[in-house]
């Protein structure tokens, strides 16, 4: 069996969230050959050497003629790649750029394609998708009739880990002429966004309409500082502008696994929960004791959260 | 200009109940015009001179969803509705659009579409249709800079950063958010949406291959859907003793 994994580059250098997938799929799949597949720019250089260490056979590098930023047509590239090489299993990162190429090489290839799964299995030899659907109230595990069976994976799913191997990567450059969509890029700035922020932090505060208003946020953001942390909020939260959108944690946000998660003034819709729930240590501040967010939490504190920011904010700053 | 916007009636999963045995209960739910939906409406309404359709798939309900969108724009509603559409995945969906686009609407310049349905949550819909109607697509927009009898020029986030694009007719464009000019529907445009004639058509008239619609041309199928599982148990501290916890 062959898993092909999209490798994403950014700067040069293959994005963390792209080692955590290919340790994914040799954790599910210790006997399958793990593949990666980058799409390089001619003039690109990158170094593919810790791939091996983390868990991949053989590197797929597709060598195209155009500008490193222009990302969205990759899918023609790789469904190329995909019919020549035929892999049971072609799996991305669930972030913008995995989701939009995903379908346009599942339609290429008429298969199906499961989107921003929180597990993967392997039963029978066939994929098991799991994924949150229905805000997130409800998990569905998918199963595709056809192949590649296809997913895309939720950043945070999984994270890399390093595989004793006694092979070395093996790398197979190739290129294929794909007539590109008439499509321009005019502009194009760089903004991370919190997403990888957000993602690699340890300790995250995040706060709700509990807060009332955007000072509530201006003082979470001030002891997120002080702590080392960082400030997030809630679909609400970021709706009455009290919070940037890309500082939005849940189904429509993103997913954060931090150490300790810090929920200030959160009720515990359901698409809040599904952003933040495997996080290590969940502690909630809230004034109503019956709020959701205390069934998911694993320390709850019954008081006002902004009460308990500035009571936060006296004890750091000492 | 003739613009086509797609739009989908979802269940509001901020209503969803539970039945005993730990199933989604699916009657007495409220249906709702997709959130992300009524951007690629305003959309559509920014665009001057713009002959408007819109189209769904769905039950014969889903023109409640068609008449929703008319109080926004539209002077043409076409509702997909078979029961051999039904159980389709996005390919199975996208599929049916494509052969309802291909062979009956025939002339368009604009596609818009929601990114995501709020129920499913998949955004892969578009991007399909517009890789089966072999016309470039431009995801995650959020505001049109501006638009002219030859091109259009719009603005995407994507989580790598913003992106100003560029294209030509026919295109289709996917939105996130819409920058622009809000609008909230008044008396005489729920007036004016039950005036407009809805036409409702099956995959016959489409001319689609009938393996490769509904359930049958869905590859994708549920193996099981369960309940979220929580195993966390709360332990109740005071204000004070929370120093203690972060660590």
């Amino acid at each position: 069996m062959e898993i092909l994994v999209y490798i994403q580059i950014k700067n040069g250098e293959i994005e963390d969230f792209s080692y955590d997938l290919i340790s994914y799929a040799r954790e599910i799949s210790l006997n399958a050959k793990i593949s990666g597949v980058v799409v390089l720019p001619y003039d690109s250089s990158v170094n593919f050497e810790l791939l091996n260490k983390f868990g991949a056979d053989k590197l797929y590098i597709i060598r195209t003629d155009k500008k490193e930023f222009d990302k969205t047509q990759n899918g023609g590239y790789i469904t190329e790649l995909v019919k020549k090489i035929n892999p049971e299993i072609f799996i991305l990162n669930s972030t913008t750029e995995g989701r939009e190429i995903a379908p346009i090489v599942a339609s290429s290839l008429n298969t199906g394609l499961t989107a921003d799964c929180t597990k993967l299995e392997i039963k029978d030899n066939k994929l098991v998708s799991t994924r949150p659907t229905y805000g997130g109230k409800l998990m569905a595990s998918i199963l595709c009739k056809k192949t590649p069976q296809m997913a895309t994976v939720r950043i945070n799913t999984f994270k890399k880990k390093e595989f004793e191997k006694n092979n070395s990567l093996e790398i197979e450059e190739t290129h294929f002429d794909i007539k590109e969509k008439e499509l321009e890029i005019t502009d194009f700035k760089e903004e991370t966004g919190c997403f990888f922020e957000l993602e690699n932090a340890r300790i995250i505060l995040a706060g709700g309409m509990g807060l009332k208003n955007k000072e509530g946020f201006e003082k979470l953001k001030h002891l997120a500082s002080l702590m080392g942390a960082k400030a997030a909020g809630t679909r609400k939260a970021v709706e009455n502008g009290f919070i940037e959108k890309k500082y939005q944690i849940g189904q429509t946000g993103t997913t954060v696994t931090p150490d300790i998660y810090l929920a200030f003034g959160i009720s515990g819709a359901i698409h809040h929960i599904v952003g933040m729930e495997n996080s290590k240590k969940i502690i909630a501040i809230n004034t109503d004791k019956n709020a959701p967010i205390f069934n998911h939490s694993d320390i709850g504190v019954v008081a006002d959260a902004n009460g308990v920011i500035d009571f936060l904010i006296e004890k750091y700053k000492n | 200009m003739k613009i086509l916007v797609c739009i989908k009636q979802i269940p509001d999963t901020s209503d969803v109940r539970w039945t005993k045995d730990n199933n989604i209960l699916r009657e007495g739910v409220i249906s709702i015009l997709n959130p992300s939906d009524i951007y690629a409406l305003l959309a559509a309404k920014s665009i001057e001179n713009a002959d408007v359709t819109v189209l769904t798939m769905g039950p014969s309900a889903s023109k409640n969803a068609i008449k929703r969108a008319f109080c926004y724009v539209g002077n043409r509603g076409i509702l997909l509705s078979d029961k051999r559409f039904s159980g389709a995945d996005t390919l199975a969906t996208a599929k049916t659009l494509y052969w309802t686009i291909k062979n009956y609407i025939k002339e368009f310049d604009i596609i818009l579409t929601g990114q995501f349905a709020q129920d499913g949550d998949t955004g892969q819909t578009p991007y399909s249709l517009a890789n089966l109607l072999n016309i470039p697509n431009i995801g995650y927009v959020n505001k049109i800079n501006y638009i002219n009898e030859n091109e259009i020029s719009v603005t995407s986030v994507k989580d790598s950063g913003i992106y100003q694009y560029k294209g030509k007719f026919p295109i289709l464009l996917s939105f996130s958010k819409f920058d622009g000019k809000d609008y909230i529907p008044l008396a005489k445009d729920y007036i004016r949406a039950q005036e407009i004639k809805i036409e409702t058509i099956n995959a016959d008239v489409i001319g689609a291959n009938l393996d490769e619609i509904g359930i049958k041309g869905s590859p994708t199928y549920v193996y099981k859907a369960f309940k979220p599982q929580n195993n966390r148990v709360c332990k109740f501290i005071e204000p004070c003793e929370l120093i203690g916890e972060i660590k």
